[in-house]
Parts: structure tokens; sequence; C-alpha cells
């Protein structure tokens, strides 16, 4: 007997400890589902923590199970055998999904109190047809390669299925406001970015280039970069600024070994200005502490100063390379990442970069800058892609 | 726009474009049908393989093929060799020997990698030490893609006649014909890879010579085609336009070195009188065709982009393959590591003007001049 799965059920993730926004998260969650299955025809429905996604094709099954594992806010995912809670077709239906060897438990749980036997005797009952009709099948409550769980609703409906899929975890994206996340094309920067995204943060990224010093295919990495973390983060705004005239005027003017950390401080005061315009509300980096001579503390505290307004968020900041690494491999972003272009970091690379920049004398010689008229310039090269 | 990196590929030729259009239109029939249209193309597609033949004074048999990766991996992976027998590549091939010859060690061939002087063109007393009766196949490019090194094949092939006597002798010769000279008779190669888009063709067309006598093992089933060793549909449009541009490059082959000479010459001036650069191609006895050099200021990539931005598209290497290859080329041509950070590939065309040569002059003397101020 063929049975084809015609439910998939989504579990939440941490909403279930919100208390009073508990709504607006599932609200969210559920629009997020429709928002990367709006290809698809489907139903879903909403009962107690969990989403039941039927009425679709079922050829599609594969496909839907991927587009849920990248929605965060979710816990986990299960392909389900929805019946109607008639004990007969629940017994002989489970020895017949049950695969013929191997060894199994049977996990039942009953919601609905209206059948009168308790989930450990159904259990019982259910092994026991399982092993009559597969004889060369076991019994093993520890080490069992199989577990077949049977879910009897209150609604009248059972729902058998094996496996637990791991969904994105986290908060779904939107219940936690926005950000602007600078990303440069590296390996840490799109990691935060997701990272962001799956604590519920809608993100939008800025990306300053090097025009004519950096080419076409540093940009389009970074647009590719966008389309991966727009599977998380549903969709993403990303803005591009020249900064080359910003990086060639700080060069003339500014001691060499300031150059990266005012070369930041422009990165941030620009971020600022173009999230207060758009209503972002904090900015994200993928720094690390001490991974490179600008993400000292010195570096990170000289960098923040310039934000009037802002916080920035930098997820990364005790992480170790490799397991930013493991992330950016577990989200796809690795590959893209480590494509060797030069970007706006690389073009004007001092070869002694201070590692403890002073900040009165990083200030001291921002003085030599025309700040306001250098920032509206590079601002007025803006220019918005959505992905 | 100032196209400055022909090696990678070509603009169609006039011609090419108007017999593919009337090979993809008008003239679309399938050269294996019975009806008298197809058999007139089946004749169009002999001829282009015996005009080939004439104008490479080959004796043998032509193969057409999608390009020439797919002829040097033909070249490579079909030919008769003794299981665990040796096998000669140089140190600068294009990549599409590098991994058919590095796939076949670890099928359990002997891989011997020769070396190349700093041009890029072969070292024939290595080569030569390389040679015995346990060779196989030897694959050595006739001109090198990066810095137009032109290899003595003439001597490569007589010194494995005589060292290497059961060796078949290939060359990938994707950036020679239509370009210099190419008599494949006196030559007595064995098997050697023929590109149309270097010379104004279309890409997606290629073909692997074959001397008579040497034997292939067919690798694409199906209608017979090519011998029965390839066996699909023919690129009717690639072929007779291929065939086309072989024919009218080699007939004016003098003229045209002439012509590209003179380009060469003028950025070769500018550049060797120029403090900030070196020149890595040989002057002399290179093709004229490409010009390799570095420059101590600017790293490659980077300079490729500013004057891109002035509408002059240079190369910063092979353009066939990522970056990954760059370290194996530049440590052929053992550069130095500021060396090969800043190298540019310019490959001129037939098309290219003098005049664009001496914008492109102007525009390394602008970027110089400005980035000299900026960081110096």
């Amino acid at each position: 007997m063929f049975v084809e799965y015609n439910c998939i059920l989504i579990r939440e993730g941490e909403i279930f400890l919100k208390g009073k926004n508990r709504n607006q998260f599932e609200k969210q969650l559920l629009n997020n589902i429709k928002f990367k299955l709006k290809d698809h025809k489907y139903s879903i429905n909403a009962s107690r923590n969990r989403f039941y996604i039927e009425s679709f094709d079922p050829s599609y099954t594969n496909i839907i199970l991927e587009e849920l594992k990248t929605v965060f806010g979710i816990h986990s995912i299960s392909r389900c055998i929805k019946i109607e809670s008639n004990l007969e077709s629940i017994f002989s239906l489970c020895s017949v999904i049950m695969p013929a060897n191997g060894s199994f438990r049977v996990s039942v749980k009953r919601a609905d109190k209206s059948i009168k036997f308790t989930s450990v005797e159904l259990a019982k009952e259910i092994g026991g047809r399982i092993l009559q009709r597969n004889p060369n099948i076991t019994v093993d409550l520890e080490n069992f390669e199989y577990e077949l769980n049977v879910d009897i609703r209150e609604n009248g409906y059972t729902y058998l299925y094996f496996e637990k899929i791991p969904g994105g975890g986290g908060l779904p994206v939107g219940v936690s406001n926005r950000g602007l996340a600078l990303l440069s094309g590296g390996i840490d920067s799109p990691v935060a970015t997701i990272m962001m995204s799956k604590r519920g943060m809608k993100v939008d990224a800025i990306h300053y280039h090097s025009y004519p010093f950096t080419g076409e295919l540093a940009l389009q990495k970074v647009r590719d970069l966008c389309k991966v973390i727009s599977k998380y983060n549903l969709g993403i705004k990303l803005y591009i600024v020249n900064f080359t005239e910003i990086q060639q005027e700080i060069y003339k003017a500014c001691p060499k070994e300031f150059l990266i950390t005012i070369m930041r401080r422009f990165m941030m005061r620009i971020a600022e200005k173009i999230s207060l315009l758009n209503n972002l509300s904090c900015i994200i980096t993928g720094e690390s502490l001490g991974q490179v001579a600008s993400q000292t503390i010195e570096g990170i505290t000289s960098t923040d100063r310039v934000l009037s307004s802002l916080s920035v968020l930098r997820p990364l900041i005790a992480f170790d390379k490799t397991d930013t690494i493991e992330l950016a491999n577990k989200y796809n972003t690795f590959k893209l990442s480590i494509l060797p272009y030069e970007d706006c970091c690389t073009v004007f690379l001092p070869e002694n970069p201070s590692i403890h920049p002073n900040i009165f004398e990083v200030e001291k010689s921002e003085l030599n800058l025309n700040l306001e008229s250098l920032m509206q310039r590079a601002i007025e090269t803006l220019v918005i892609e959505k992905y | 726009m100032i196209y400055l990196d022909n090696a990678a590929t070509t603009k169609c030729s006039e011609e090419t474009v108007s017999i593919v259009n009337s090979f993809l239109s008008t003239r679309f029939f399938n050269p294996s049908a019975q009806y008298k249209q197809s058999v007139l193309i089946r004749s169009e597609i002999d001829n282009s393989r015996n005009n080939i033949l004439k104008s490479l004074s080959g004796k043998g048999r032509i193969i057409f093929t999608s390009g020439g990766t797919e002829s040097d991996s033909i070249a490579l992976n079909n030919t008769k060799k003794k299981q665990g027998s040796k096998i000669i590549i140089s140190s600068n091939e294009h990549s599409a020997i590098y991994y058919s010859a590095l796939e076949l060690r670890n099928r359990g061939f002997k891989l011997e990698i020769c070396p190349t002087d700093n041009h890029g063109k072969l070292n024939l007393v290595e080569f030569e030490n390389l040679l015995d009766e346990s060779v196989s196949l030897i694959s050595i490019m006739h001109v090198n893609n990066e810095t137009g090194a032109v290899n003595d094949l003439k001597k490569i092939v007589t010194l494995a006649r005589s060292k290497a006597p059961l060796a078949l002798v290939h060359s990938d010769g994707v950036q020679a014909v239509g370009k210099i000279p190419v008599n494949l008779s006196d030559l007595d190669i064995d098997l050697y890879s023929l590109s149309a888009h270097k010379i104004g063709g279309m890409k997606g067309s290629g073909a692997l010579f074959i001397k008579e006598g040497i034997e292939i093992t067919p690798f694409l089933f199906g209608g017979g085609q090519e011998y029965g060793l390839r066996s699909s549909t023919e690129n009717v449009a690639g072929i007779v336009s291929f065939a086309r541009a072989i024919e009218s490059r080699v007939i004016d082959i003098k003229s045209n070195y002439k012509k590209i000479t003179s380009l060469f010459n003028i950025l070769y001036n500018y550049l060797v009188n120029n403090e900030y650069f070196k020149v890595i191609s040989d002057e002399i006895f290179g093709s004229k065709y490409i010009l390799l050099f570095t420059n101590k200021l600017i790293k490659g990539e980077i300079l490729q982009n500013l004057l891109e931005s002035k509408g002059i598209i240079v190369g910063t290497g092979s353009a066939c393959s990522s970056n990954n290859k760059t370290t194996r080329i530049t440590n052929a041509l053992k550069l130095s590591k500021t060396d090969s950070e800043g190298v540019i590939r310019v490959s001129f065309s037939i098309d290219n003007t003098e005049n664009e040569i001496y914008e492109m002059i102007s525009a390394l003397d602008g970027i110089i001049r400005e980035y000299k101020l900026l960081c110096l």
C-alpha cells in the first residue's frame, strides 16, 4: 500500500516563551511562511504553537521543506500523514508505514481525552500490530532506527510522522525591528547579517566600493551574497556607496597608520545617516575582537565614537574564525565570500596600521578633512538595489 | 571601448557573422539527412575540413569539437597509452591540459612537468632529460597564452622521435593558428588543437588535427559523425565560419603580423622606457600578439579596473579560469611576489589600431601620475 505524506507540521521556536507579544510573533511567523511559500498552492492552519500545511502538491514536498528550513522562528518540521482519529485505521496504517527491517519504537501523545486508552496502552497496541505484520523488525526503546510518533489531537485528527527536521531556530524576521549591516563581501559580515535576521531583525545592507579601483566582479560578489542572505532575511535592500573620494582624501591628508580607523569612522557615519533616513534602528558589523588591526577594543571604541544615536551590534565579537566559517558554510555564504577580488578595504591598505589608535590623535588628524562635504558627496553616489 | 584582451576571445569578424547568419537561418538543414539541401551542407563541412588541412599543410584528419579545451582533453584522454607510462607537459600549459594531465596522474600515469624559462618558453635541456622509452604522450603548447612565448615545436618533435619513440606529441595551437605560420606536416606533430574564437570565429567551435595513422578512441556515441569519434549533429555555422577564418588569416598572415608587430612595438617601447614597468614577454622570439608585463606600483587587478574605467579592456592573465591558477603560472615564470601581483596581459587583434595603443599609453601615464600623487 502506498501512503503519501499529506501534511507538514511546523513547530514554533522560542515564540512560545513570549508573553503578551505572542500573537504578534505568531502572526509574523505565519506571514513569513506565507512569503516563503508564495509560489505554492496549499492551506495553512495554526493551533497551539504549531502550524499545519496541507492540500499541497505532494511532488513539491521536498521543495517546501527546503524553503521552510530557512525560516527563522521555526523549531522543527515534520512530514506527516494526517488521518481521522479512528483507532482501527491508526493501528493498521502504523503497521503499513513502518519499514520491514530494523528497530523501532512508538511514541504516542494523546491530547484527545475522548480516546479511552492511555498513551502507553496505545503505544503497546500499535507496537504489537507492527510486529505482527513485520516479523523482521524489533522493538528497541533506547537504540531505535525509527521512531514512529503518533500525535492524537483534540481536533479529531491524528498525525503520524517519523522525523523531526530542525528549522532555522531563532525568532521570525520582522519582530525585532530593522538594522543596517555593513557588508564587505568577506566571510564575517554575511554571517553577522544572517545572525541578526535569526534574532528577528529585518536587515538592510550597505556596501562601500572603491570604483574605479575595485571592479564589477567585487560588486557582483556582494550582490550574489545578498541573494543568499535574502533567503533568510526574506528579501534584502542593498545600499551601494562609492567610497573612493573619501579614501583618497584620507590618504592625502591623514597619517597612514590611522587610515583604516578613519575609513571605518566614515563608514559608520554614513551608515548612521542612511539608517536614520530609512528608519533603521541599529548598525551591524561582522567584527571579531582582535581579528585584524582595526578590530581591537581601541579601534572599535574610536569607530563607535562617531555615532550620535544608534548602537552597533557585533554578533561575532567573541567568535573564533573557525566558528564563523562553520556558520558561513551552514548558511552557504562561504564559497562566495572567499572569491579573491580586491575590495575597498584592500585597495588602500597601509603597511603598518595602528593597532591601538589613540582617539585624540585620530580626531585631531580628521581635522584636516571636510567631513560634511565628503560625506555628502559619498551619499550622493548612493544606489539602492533590492534582492 | 578599446579591447585589448584578444587572447581571451576576439570579436567575431563580419564574415563570421554573415556565414553564421546564413547557416542559422536559410541553410539550417541537418547535414546527415538525405535531401539535396542537406547533401550540400554536408559538402560544406567536408570542404571546411579540407580547407583547414590545406591552410595548415596537414596530412591527416580534422575533427570538429566544441573548442580548444575539448580538443586538448581528447588529445590527453582519448589517445592510446600504456597504463602507468610517462606523460610530459610544460609548467605553464593552459588549464585544459594541466587538469587533464592531473586526472591522468590520478589514474596511474606518471606525470612529468617540464619547466620553462622566464618568458614561458620550454627549457629544452630539461625536456630532453625527461625523454625515454616509457613516455607515451607529450603535450607542449605552441604559443603560450600568457606570455606569447613560441615553443620550437619542430625541435621538440625531433627530440621526442629520437629519444621517446613511443610517444605521441600533441600541441595546443590555440594562440598560434592564424597568427604565426603553422605547417603541420613540417612540424610532424601527431595532434594539434585549434580554436575559432581567438581569430574572429565563434565561441563553441574548435578542432583537433590528428595525423595520419594516429588512433583516437571514440568518445561520443550516436550518429557516427566526425569519423565515428564524436557523434553529434555538427555545429555547421561554427565549422564553416571557423574554416573560413583560418583560411583568410593564413592568407594574410604576414601583413597581419606586420601590423600587430607595430602595435606591440609601440607599447613595448613605452613600457621598457618607464621605470615602473617590466616586460615579461620575449620581445624578440615571442608572438607579438601577446604582451605580458608587470608594474611595481599597482596590483594588476586594480590597474585593470582603472583601465576599464577609462574604457580600455585588458587581461590580468588567462581569462579561461579563475584566480586559483595565478600562482601556478607566476611560479612557472619564476616571478617575484611583487612582480606577480602587478601583472597585466595585453593581447592584440587585427582590429586594433595604433591610435588605440597610444590611448592606452596615455591612460597608463595618467593612472601612474595620479597614483604617485596619492600614494608616494
